[in-house]
This record gives structure tokens, C-alpha cells and sequence, in this order.
């Protein structure tokens, strides 16, 4: 395999003993606001079967921001894109899906908030997902679509939304549940069984840490209709809160996890898997209360089943959840915070410097978890 | 030395002759007479004669018999001359004598004149006088039949110089003393320059073992073959020690010998942190290098400050870009042959050094008649060194390379040309850095590893025709290493291999005017693969991406074992013709390669899997000629056709395609050399690489199952170099180099050509090295090179899923990073301790205006700003270095 130099070795004076920089400085953040901008898009809800019949409504929910706050209303084009990206190209989608136009395209609406009740394209886990068409006679089969870390294949929808002066194209994925490539049949019952779908995160409470690094009050949302004083020029540090969800499944703590299972049946059916293989033993219990009729999902890093590629067992892992913060003023230390799979706490902090200048600052925190789910929040600070 | 005469007188015969004797021995017989007492004349004083100055010269002695008449008082009253030895001995013998004082003769006690013959010999001693200068004598031979060369000029930098006889032998007396260039030149004999050291009132004999040009079998020394000093130049001197050599002295290589390719034409510059070694525009894995014939992964350690072999165990470095005769193969690039230097020293030698990078150390020794050993080890402390003078954990930000490497080699001696040395060497390599960010989606680690190992033995005989015959069995091991974690995106490669290899080559004349080579050259590498993570990670040649972009979230995991061996035979022969200026070289190798994968499909569940074996034959031509129209001008063409197999990295079910086959490549070369003087050279090469049935990514929609890469895409290279050259002369050496070329793939039918991810248009090289006397010496290089080719970002695109934005690229390869300019300097100083005994310390700075060279293209979050990460600054390097 022919590789290119992955590293570059930065300067080093060796002898003078200082550590010279080789990194242009480059303005790096995003998190200021300063002109039409999709910040996120929620889908609702946030993982569909392709298959289901009658197909899942999916709501496509955007936070569609300026320098004055939302904006509630914006000619954004939503189409769904169905060109399979070739394995030369690296990005997340085909280029073909960044075009205005073109065959590959299933125009879903416009608006900020478009439903689609048609669901996703039947053959999203065809082009999307593992299962790929029966070879003609003769000729090999094709070669399915590899999942991401989490096990997860997304179908892209373009949006064209009004920018700067021109518009600006961006991709949301809708995860798509398509089964397992390669398990066998065993596994396949099991995770039948015991995934769940995603849920989207929510922002449960949005603080400012006093200097002693207790959390306060929640802030009060925009949707409220309210501010939240701010001192000019304070460097104040936010945590945002996100739900904690079960470590260990006991029924009945109202959310499904990966070892509990809506019916008897599909417990039996679990409790098979990863049989007769080096994988750890399933756990399954039965429990409706949390399972039934829907899994009950948790609005902060879920914990769900995963094929492990290399051990190919199936294995509990755990959502990690990513924050990424905005405002029309001030500056933030970090645009982007976060927490990892491993990390069981359900905060984040971040600074923010307010404007030296009184006014009304909008603020946006946005949560995202490893499979795909958003939700955010919006605040206003009025800095006096 | 001076010749003084000595004479010796001798007396002859006595003769006695008296008058009155006379009248007595005429008379009638006397009645018998009482015995009489006679007592010859005794030399008292004898007188030195003066050897005649015009016969000094003739380095002959010479006798002159005299007779000299001595009267009572025992004085000297005539001398004639009775026999004679020419004008000057008898003008000389005669003026002695006549000052000779003697005790008279005498009869019964009473003095008598006599008349006594006298032989007066003049006779050449030689006497060790002490003299203000240095003698310089010896022989020069070839070094794979040990016979004399005649008419070699052998040259001082004083001047002085003079040609070998018949039997090789020259002398050049009165030679002032100190540390002299000597350049050796001459028809049949490549210029070669060293460096003795000359004592004064001692003589220096020197015997050179040097290859004749027509003896070279397999590559030609044509314009495709850049030999650095100290080429082929063998040599066993009484009273000198080991010598340095001239690629140890290039600024920016710190001493280290192999570094020197770098600064070759036709070789681009590797970007800063980089060990891959780019030759006429081929893949780094394209290029093979060879140890003594034993195949190694790398030349460079990770980082590119060191190579594999420390200089002290280097006898030459030999750069082939391309056409290289049938002996090598599995390459579509150029081939890097190191020679090791032969282990004959008497007693006990080695080297000590350190600089702020690493320590070295390594010994030699003759621990028995005809077995010597030899052992070295270095090893890096760069990030430990780093440590105590940042407060931050550099090691972990910056990925500075960890390495270290070992050689052993025990040779014995069979008989005076035939000997054979087992060895090893080990080499390490490892980089690891991580780059944190508060949001852990961004957080980057990266951890690097390449080791290997080798063992060999090398068995060497040198027939009395000029034969040479060379046996290496060899065996090792390769592990490579890589895992990259982007946010939760993980990779993790692991190669182990194993391999082993066979070459046994003969080479030798065949008949008059032709010379022959035959041999096998085998290799076998059985590998065991783990990879998991990110599809598109690390990155491909010719993948359009970013630096510092997150790779595809796409993973999958494979685990597989590949087989790749090949079997070649090869035949080569030298005709040469019209008094040895055309020299037709043909070659032929076949190569039969096997190539087996473990896996034909991916693996599914628990059904079992299926592997893949396939095997292909191939035929590859070699041709080579060149023609001398004077011993200064000289032309030369070659061409060839190289194939080379898929890495085991290519073959996964999974990532790549276990089915894939040979790539090929012919190779055409025309170049033309001209000796401007005995020492100054240049040479032209004008080169085309095609290459077919390369890899690259599918860029099907739809690909096929375990086909995630294809075998259709082609390339080429084509360029010129020129190579002006300054061997040896006085106290001055350099080189200029230059490459022009392009090179470029199309990765598959349907899409257009792009520029070689390698790319580099102009790569300029001028250095030079100055000895300035009293242990000093001084050298400057100076690089220019085109940056490498990189697709332009002209917009991007939010993906709202992963909070990122996407670049939008252009046209593939079409811009560039600025370009390269970098002047390096190099100052040291020897202090000698004896004869053996030296301690050297240098400075050597690379980047010495503190140029601000970009190396890579980077931009910010939302690609709306560009800039460059620079390369290093002004990086001096101190290190000393103890020789004994």
C-alpha cells in the first residue's frame, strides 16, 4: 500500500532549546455568528427502518440562525441524495450530492422544518447499507457499504440554505437500521433484539459555574421569552447538562437498553446469540415496561449494541456526546467540547467572554451523540 | 636515504721490487743462503678517497688496483694505476694514495723501498638519514584479480605526479609533509580521490586495490549509476589509518554516509519528517535497498535523521534510479545498493560518537589469524533531550521518531580471496504523538512502529581469473505497526513478516573481450495482517484529502496472511568491442513469481474462508551499451523491464483485493558522460518510466465485493539529470546535481492524469567540502526543489451530522507547495591523537539563513483561510565523534 507522509515534524531548534511553531495561525472558530447559518438539523426521529411499512415519517427540524437570533423562516431545499459514495473519495458523501440538482436527488420540501411522510428511500440499505443487490449469474457480488464506529449506516439529504450572499450546501444523514454485513444468524436474532434506536440528546439544563465550580441555576431558554443578565466583559464559564442514562438496564427506569428486549420471545431469541463463538455470554431480560410497544430512549449518551468488527462479537458500547456552542457576541475558549464514550459525566463546561459592549447576545449549545441525534438549546444573555 | 661512498682498500699482492734484489737474482746460483726476516710495509694512514660524484649516480661501486712504490721512510713516492675502472674511480683511487703513510719494509730489520699492489674498491651503502620530507611509494592493482595496473597516474596535490609501471609500482620522493590529496586516474581505472598522511623522514607505501572499469559486471557504470566515494577504492596502507569518507563530509548529513543519496540527481527531496526516499518520480515502496545483497525495508530511520547503518561500517553507497541490470528485480523504481565495508583491519579499532540526536558506538577487531568481528549499536534520545529543555511534553505534541539500530558481522577468511562473514543487524523505529482538544471527536493520536531484522551469511571468492563468485542465504523479519485514532474513528495495521532470500551470482570473463554474470535471485515474504478502522485510512498515493483531515468514518476489520515469493534466474553478459570503447550489454531475468492470499472474500459469520493463489512468470530483458568515442567522451542508452508484486496491505478481502497481479515497467535510459579532466566530470541522462497495471482505489459506484482496489491505472516519469563532478583534488570536493522531470498517474481509463503525488519538477543540489588544513574543514550545500503537488480547496460544505465542514476540491494535484531553498553548512575540526587515535567534533546547520520553507497546505476550520505549516528553522547540530 502506498502511503503518503501522514506526519509532518514541526520545527525544533534543538540546540537553542526552544520549540519553534510551525502551525500558521489561522482563524480557527466558527462559534461567532455572523451571518445566515445552519447550525444543526434534528431528525425526527433520528434512526428509521427503510423497510417499515408504512414507511416512517421523518420531520427534519433545522436550526437555522443569524446575527438577530433563528430564523424561523428560509427557502431551505431538502432532497434526499442516492448516489453510493466510490471508495476513492474520502468525504462523508458522494461529491455527486453536493450538486442543486440532478437525478440522484429525492426532493423531500422547503422550509426549516420539512416532513417527509414518504420515509426514506426503500433502497437506502442497498446504496447505504450492507445488503447489496443478488449478483447476476455469474458475476461476483457487490460489495456492501461498511458501517461507521458505531455500527451505523445514514442516508444523506442535501440542503441548499440562503447564505452570505450565496447559499451555502450542507448534508444531513439520517441513520438508517439495516441490520448486520457480517454475523451470524445467532447474532443476527440477537441484535434484532436487543438494538434500539437512536434517540436524540437533549440539553437538560444549561448553567453558569460560580468560581468555588458549583454549577447554578439553569439558565432560562429563549423559549421562555426571557434573558439572562450578564456583566460586560465577564469571562464566565457555562456547563451544560444532558440527561444521565442507565449504566446497568433495570426495568422499569424507563429506558430500553441493550440487554432488555420488549417480549419473552426476542429474549429467548437474544440469549442465543454470539453462541458457540469466543464472544462474551448475552445478557436479556425481558421488560415491556420499558421496551414496549417502543424502546424508550434517554436523551443523553445511550448505551446500545454493537458488532465489534475485529472480535465480531457483540458487545454493549456506550454514545459519547459531542456540544458545540455559538453566539452573536462575545468569544468562546472552545468551540467545541465534549465528552467520550468511556466518560460517565453528563456535563460539559466551556468559557465565554461577553462583549465589553452592553446587549443582547443569542446563545446556542447544540448536542450531538455518536449515532447521529441532535437537539440544542437557545438562550438570550443580556449584558449590562 | 642518501648513498655515500665507501671505499675499501685492500692490499694486494705484494710485490717487492728493489735494485738490489734485481742484480743479486741475475748472478750464477749463489750457494745457499741463511734465511732472511722480511717484513712487509704496513698501512698507517690510510686516506678516504672521495666516491666520484659523477658515479654516485649509477649507484655502482667499482675497484682500481694500483701500484704504489714506498721508499725507506715509509712514504708514498709513486703510484700507477694497473688495472683500471674508468677515469674517475683512478683519478680518485690514485689522489688517496699518494697521501698514504706506511711503516717501511724491511729485511732482517733494516727498511727497504718496495713496490706493493694495492686494489682500492669504491662501494654503495645506504645510510636512514633524517629528512624535513616524506617518501610516497607503492602499487596499484585491481582489486578482483590483485593484478598491477599499469599506467595509473597517481597524483599529490603538491603537484607531483607520476604513472605506475608494468608491474604497478610507482614512487614520488620529497613529498612535504601533512595530509595530501591523492587522486588516482587513468584509462581503465574510475578517478578515485583520497586523503594520506605524510610524515616527514618516512616513507608512505601504499598499495590501491581498485576496480578496473571493465571489470564491473551486472550494472554498468553508466549514467544511470551515481557511485559515491568511497567507491570501489580498497586499499591497505602500513602506516596510515582508516580513512573518512567523502560522504561523510556533505553538510546536513551530520557524518552519516547513506544520507549522501539525498543530495544525488534524481532523487527528490523527502518533505521534512519524511524517510521515504523518492527516485525519477517512483513510489518510495518502488525503490528497493539492499544491504551486501540482503533486501532491507528502509534506508532512513522515521524522521530522516538517520540511516540504518552507521558510516563507519559503510564502504560505499550506490544509487541506481532506473536500468539496472537483470541481478535485481521486483521494483518498478530505482535500487539503493549499500556495500559494506570488508572487515581486514589488524588490531583493535572503533568509533565513539554523539550528537544531540543520538549515540553510536561500534568496534572492530582481529581476534584471530583470518577472523575478524565488528559490532555497532546506536540509538536516539531526541525526545529525551527535548524534554529537559521545553516544559511541555514534547514528545507527545511533536512526533519525534524513537530509534535505535545494531550490527554484528564475524568474517573469516578461507583462503587469501575467498571468505565468508555471518552477521546481523537490527533496526527499531517509533513515533508517537497526540494532538487533545477539549472536544474528544477532534482529538488525534497517532502511533508509528517499523522494526526489523536480519541474518545473512556472505560467502565471497575471487578466482585467479577474475571470477568472483558471491553466496548470500539470508533471513528475517518485518513488523510494522500503525494506529491512528481521529475522535472515535479509529486504525489499526499490523504487518509481521517473514522473510528470506537467496542470491548467488558468478561473474567473470567468458572469453576475450567478454565478460559474463549468472545467478538466482529468490526472495519469499509470508506475512500475517490485522487492520481495522477507517476504510481510507492512512492515506493512499493519490487519495484527495486534506492534511489533518478526519479520515472516512467507514470502518471495517480484516485479518489475512499473504505468501509472495519469486525465483529468478538471470544471465548477463559484457562484449566489448573496438579496444574496449562499445560495451554491449545484455541481460535477461525470469521471474516467477507466486502470489497467495488467505482470503478470496471477506470473512462472513463462521463460514470458513476460501484463499486465493496465483502464479505468473515473467520475462524481463535488461540492455545496456555504451560507447566511448575518446577515453573523455562517452555515451551510453539502457533499457529494461521491471515488475514488482502487491504489497500484503493490498491484498486484504476486505481493504484491498486478493487477487491482484504484477505491475510493470519499462525503463528507457540515453545519458552521455565527459571527463573534462582527470578529475572533473559531468554527466547528462535523459530518462522515461512507463509503468502499467498500477493500484489505486476503485472509483466504481458500485465495486465489487473484495475489490475495493483496481489494477488499471498507469503512470510515467520522464525527466533529465546532470551530475557535474569534483572529485578529489587538492583539498577540494563537490558536486552539482540536477533533475528536471515530471511525473504522473491515471489512476484508472476514465479519468484524466494527474501529477504523481511525488512530484517534483526541478530538484537542484550544489555542495562542496573544503579541507582547510590543520584538521579543519569546511562545507557548504545548497537545495532548491519544487514542492509537491496538492489539490486546491475551492470551497467547502457543512455536514450538520458531525459538526464539520467538508472541503470541496478542484482539479487533482494542480497546485503546488511553494518551493524548497535551504542552505546547510558544516564546519569540523580533527584533533589526532598518534597514528590511529582522532577526535572529531563538527557543527553542522542545516537551514542556515533560517529560510522559512512551507511543507504542507493547512486550513482553517471552515476553509476559508489557507496557510502553510513551515518546515524547520536553523537547526544546528553539534556531535563529536572519537576514532581509534
Amino acid at each position: 500500500m502506498v502511503t503518503r507522509p501522514a506526519a509532518v515534524a514541526c520545527a525544533v531548534v534543538a540546540a537553542a532549546g526552544a520549540l519553534g511553531a510551525c502551525r500558521p495561525n489561522l482563524d480557527e472558530t466558527v462559534a461567532l455568528i455572523t451571518g445566515p447559518t445552519v447550525l444543526a438539523v434534528q431528525l425526527d426521529p433520528p434512526e428509521v427502518d427503510p423497510s417499515a411499512s408504512p414507511p416512517t415519517t421523518v420531520t427534519l427540524k433545522t436550526l437555522f440562525v443569524g446575527p438577530a437570533g433563528d430564523i424561523d423562516n428560509a427557502p431551505i431545499e431538502w432532497a434526499f441524495c442516492n448516489a453510493r459514495e466510490p471508495l476513492a473519495e474520502l468525504g462523508p458523501v458522494n461529491n455527486a450530492c453536493l450538486q442543486a440538482s440532478g437525478s440522484q436527488f429525492v426532493p423531500i420540501g422547503t422550509g426549516i422544518d420539512v416532513t417527509d411522510d414518504a420515509g426514506v428511500p426503500v433502497i437506502a440499505c442497498n446504496q447505504f447499507g450492507p445488503d447489496v443487490p443478488m449478483p447476476m449469474m455469474g458475476q461476483p457480488p457487490g460489495r456492501p457499504v461498511d458501517p461507521d464506529s458505531t455500527g451505523g449506516y445514514y442516508q444523506p439529504e442535501r440542503f441548499i440554505a440562503p447564505g452570505n450572499g450565496a447559499d451555502s450546501i450542507g448534508i444531513a444523514e439520517e441513520r438508517i437500521a439495516c441490520g448486520l454485513s457480517t454475523a451470524t444468524p445467532d447474532q443476527v436474532i440477537q441484535f434484532g433484539a436487543e438494538y434500539h434506536f437512536n434517540a436524540n440528546p437533549v440539553v437538560q439544563s444549561l448553567s453558569v459555574v460560580s468560581s468555588t465550580g458549583s454549577a447554578g441555576p439553569a439558565l432560562v431558554t429563549d423559549a421562555m421569552g426571557q434573558t439572562n443578565p450578564v456583566s460586560a466583559g465577564q469571562h464566565i464559564t457555562f456547563e451544560v447538562a444532558w440527561p444521565t442514562c442507565p449504566l446497568v438496564d433495570t426495568c422499569g427506569d424507563g429506558v430500553c437498553g441493550p440487554d432488555e428486549t420488549p417480549s419473552a420471545n426476542q429474549t429467548a431469541g437474544a440469549l442465543m446469540g454470539n453462541s458457540g463463538s469466543n464472544c462474551p455470554t448475552p445478557l436479556a431480560t425481558t421488560c415491556a415496561a420499558d421496551c414496549a410497544p417502543t424502546a424508550k430512549g434517554c436523551g443523553g449518551a445511550e448505551r446500545y449494541l454493537n458488532l465489534d468488527l475485529t472480535s465480531q462479537c457483540l458487545v454493549d458500547a456506550r454514545e459519547s456526546i459531542g456540544v458545540a456552542w455559538y453566539a452573536t457576541g462575545g468569544a468562546f475558549d472552545d468551540d467545541r467540547t465534549g465528552r467520550t464514550d468511556t466518560d460517565t459525566t453528563t456535563t460539559s463546561d466551556n468559557g465565554w467572554l461577553a462583549p465589553s459592549q452592553a446587549g443582547v447576545v443569542e446563545l446556542w449549545v447544540v448536542l450531538r451523540d455518536a449515532r447521529g441525534g441532535a437537539g440544542w438549546a437557545e438562550y438570550k444573555l443580556d449584558v449590562q | 636515504m642518501s648513498l655515500r661512498a665507501r671505499c675499501l682498500g685492500a692490499l694486494g699482492a705484494l710485490g717487492v721490487l728493489s735494485t738490489a734484489w734485481t742484480a743479486a737474482a741475475q748472478d750464477s746460483p749463489a750457494p745457499a743462503a741463511p734465511a732472511h726476516v722480511i717484513v712487509p710495509p704496513k698501512l698507517t694512514t690510510f686516506v678516504q678517497a672521495e666516491f666520484p660524484p659523477s658515479e654516485i649516480a649509477a649507484g655502482k661501486g667499482a675497484t682500481v688496483v694500483l701500484s704504489i712504490a714506498i721508499d725507506v721512510t715509509g712514504k708514498v713516492v709513486g703510484v700507477t694505476v694497473v688495472e683500471s675502472a674508468g677515469p674517475a674511480f683512478d683519478t680518485a683511487a690514485v689522489d688517496a694514495a699518494r697521501q698514504f703513510v706506511f711503516e717501511p719494509a724491511s729485511v732482517d730489520g733494516k727498511p727497504i723501498p718496495v713496490k706493493i699492489t694495492y686494489r682500492y674498491a669504491f662501494t654503495i651503502t645506504e645510510t636512514l638519514i633524517k629528512k624535513s620530507t616524506a617518501d610516497f611509494a607503492g602499487l596499484v592493482r585491481d582489486h578482483a584479480t590483485k593484478e598491477p595496473i599499469a599506467n595509473v597516474r597517481v597524483a599529490v596535490d603538491t603537484g607531483q605526479e607520476t604513472l605506475t609501471d608494468e608491474q604497478g609500482k610507482f614512487s614520488i620522493p620529497d613529498i612535504s609533509p601533512g595530509e595530501h590529496g591523492v587522486t588516482l586516474s587513468g584509462e581503465t581505472v574510475s578517478t578515485i580521490g583520497t586523503t594520506e598522511t605524510f610524515e616527514p623522514s618516512k616513507k608512505l607505501d601504499a598499495t590501491y586495490e581498485v576496480d578496473k572499469k571493465h571489470v564491473k559486471s551486472g550494472s554498468d557504470e553508466e549514467e544511470e549509476e551515481i557511485v559515491v566515494t568511497a567507491p570501489r577504492l580498497k586499499k591497505q596502507v602500513v602506516s596510515t589509518e582508516v580513512q573518512a569518507t567523502q560522504a561523510a563530509k556533505v553538510p546536513g548529513t551530520q557524518g552519516d554516509v547513506l544520507k549522501v543519496v539525498e543530495n544525488l540527481p534524481g532523487v527528490a527531496r523527502a518533505a521534512a519528517g519524511s524517510s521515504a526516499l523518492v527516485v525519477w518520480g517512483a513510489a518510495p515502496n518502488d525503490t528497493r535497498v539492499y544491504v551486501d545483497g540482503v533486501h532491507v525495508p528502509l534506508l532512513y530511520h522515521g524522521g530522516g535523521f538517520r540511516s540504518i547503518l552507521p558510516s563507519a561500517f559503510v564502504r560505499s553507497v550506490e544509487l541506481v534510479p532506473g536500468g539496472y541490470g537483470p541481478g535485481f528485480g521486483r521494483g518498478l523504481g530505482g535500487l539503493v545498493s549499500v556495500a559494506m565495508k570488508p572487515l581486514d583491519e589488524e588490531g583493535f579499532h572503533g568509533s565513539l560518537g554523539a550528537d544531540v540526536i543520538d549515540a553510536s558506538t561500534d568496534v572492530r577487531d582481529k581476534v584471530a589469524d583470518n577472523l575478524h568481528v565488528a559490532l555497532g549499536v546506536r540509538k536516539s534520545y531526541l525526545d529525551v533531550s527535548l524534554q529537559s529543555v521545553t516544559t511541555e511534553n514534547v514528545g507527545s505534541i511533536i512526533p519525534i521518531p524513537r530509534y535505535y539500530d545494531g550490527q554484528a558481522r564475524i568474517q573469516y577468511d578461507l583462503a587469501p580471496h575467498e571468505s565468508i562473514e555471518v552477521g546481523g543487524l537490527v533496526s527499531s523505529d517509533r513515533i508517537a504523538n497526540t494532538l487533545t482538544n477539549p472536544d474528544p471527536a477532534l482529538t488525534e493520536q497517532q502511533t508509528t512502529g517499523t522494526d526489523f531484522q536480519r541474518i545473512w551469511a556472505h560467502y565471497d571468492r575471487h578466482m585467479p581469473d577474475g571470477a568472483v563468485v558471491t553466496v548470500v542465504p539470508w533471513f528475517g523479519f518485518n513488523y510494522t505497526t500503525l494506529a491512528n485514532a481521529y475522535g472515535p474513528t479509529v486504525t489499526d495495521v499490523n504487518n509481521h513478516s517473514t522473510i528470506m532470500g537467496l542470491r548467488a551470482d558468478w561473474h567473470g570473463p567468458l572469453m576475450e573481450h567478454v565478460r559474463g554474470a549468472v545467478g538466482l535471485d529468490a526472495e519469499l515474504l509470508s506475512s500475517s495482517l490485522h487492520r481495522d478502522g477507517s476504510i481510507g485510512a492512512p492515506p493512499r498515493e493519490g487519495d484527495i484529502y486534506v492534511f489533518g483531515e478526519a479520515p472516512p468514518p467507514q470502518v471495517n476489520a480484516d485479518d489475512w496472511k499473504t505468501v509472495i515469493g519469486s525465483l529468478a534466474p538471470y544471465v548477463e553478459g559484457d562484449a566489448a568491442f573496438f579496444d574496449d570503447a562499445l560495451h554491449i550489454v545484455p541481460g535477461l531475468r525470469l521471474d516467477p513469481y507466486i502470489i497467495s492470499a488467505s482470503k478470496v472474500v471477506p470473512a462472513e459469520g463462521e463460514t470458513p474462508h476460501v484463499g486465493t493463489t496465483h502464479s505468473v512468470a515473467e520475462v524481463e530483458p535488461r540492455l545496456s551499451v555504451r560507447y566511448a568515442f575518446t577515453p573523455e567522451i562517452s555515451v551510453k542508452a539502457a533499457f529494461g523491464i521491471y515488475h514488482q508484486a502487491p504489497q500484503p496491505e493490498d491484498l486484504s478481502a476486505v481493504f484491498g483485493t486478493p487477487t491482484l497481479g504484477l505491475s510493470q515497467a519499462q525503463h528507457y535510459l540515453v545519458g552521455s558522460g565527459f571527463q573534462l579532466t582527470p578529475s572533473l566530470s559531468i554527466e547528462t541522462t535523459a530518462f522515461l518510466a512507463e509503468q502499467q497495471e498500477l493500484v489505486a482505489r476503485s472509483q466504481d459506484q458500485n465495486p465489487l465485493l473484495a475489490h475495493a482496489l483496481d489494477q488499471i491505472g498507469i503512470g510515467r516519469a520522464y525527466g533529465t539529470q546532470f551530475l557535474l563532478r569534483q572529485q578529489q583534488i587538492g583539498r577540494f570536493f563537490g558536486w552539482v546535481s540536477y533533475t528536471i522531470s515530471r511525473s504522473q498517474r491515471r489512476d484508472a481509463p476514465t479519468i484524466d492524469w494527474r501529477l504523481f503525488d511525488y512530484d517534483q519538477t526541478h530538484v537542484f543540489t550544489a555542495l562542496g567540502s573544503y579541507d582547510l588544513g590543520n584538521g579543519f574543514e569546511a562545507g557548504l550545500r545548497f537545495r532548491f526543489s519544487s514542492g509537491y503537488p496538492r489539490t486546491p480547496v475551492t470551497g467547502a460544505y457543512y455536514d450538520t451530522s458531525t459538526n464539520t465542514w467538508e472541503p470541496l476540491f478542484g482539479a487533482h494535484n494542480s497546485i503546488r507547495i511553494p518551493p524548497f531553498a535551504s542552505l546547510d553548512a558544516r564546519i569540523s575540526k580533527k584533533f589526532k591523537f598518534g597514528r590511529v587515535t582522532s577526535l572529531e567534533v563538527y557543527l553542522d546547520v542545516q537551514n542556515v539563513t533560517n529560510h522559512s520553507n512551507p511543507e504542507e497546505i493547512v486550513y482553517n476550520t471552515n476553509y476559508t483561510q489557507r496557510g502553510y505549516i513551515t518546515g524547520l528553522p536553523i537547526l544546528p547540530v553539534a556531535g563529536a565523534r572519537l576514532t581509534w
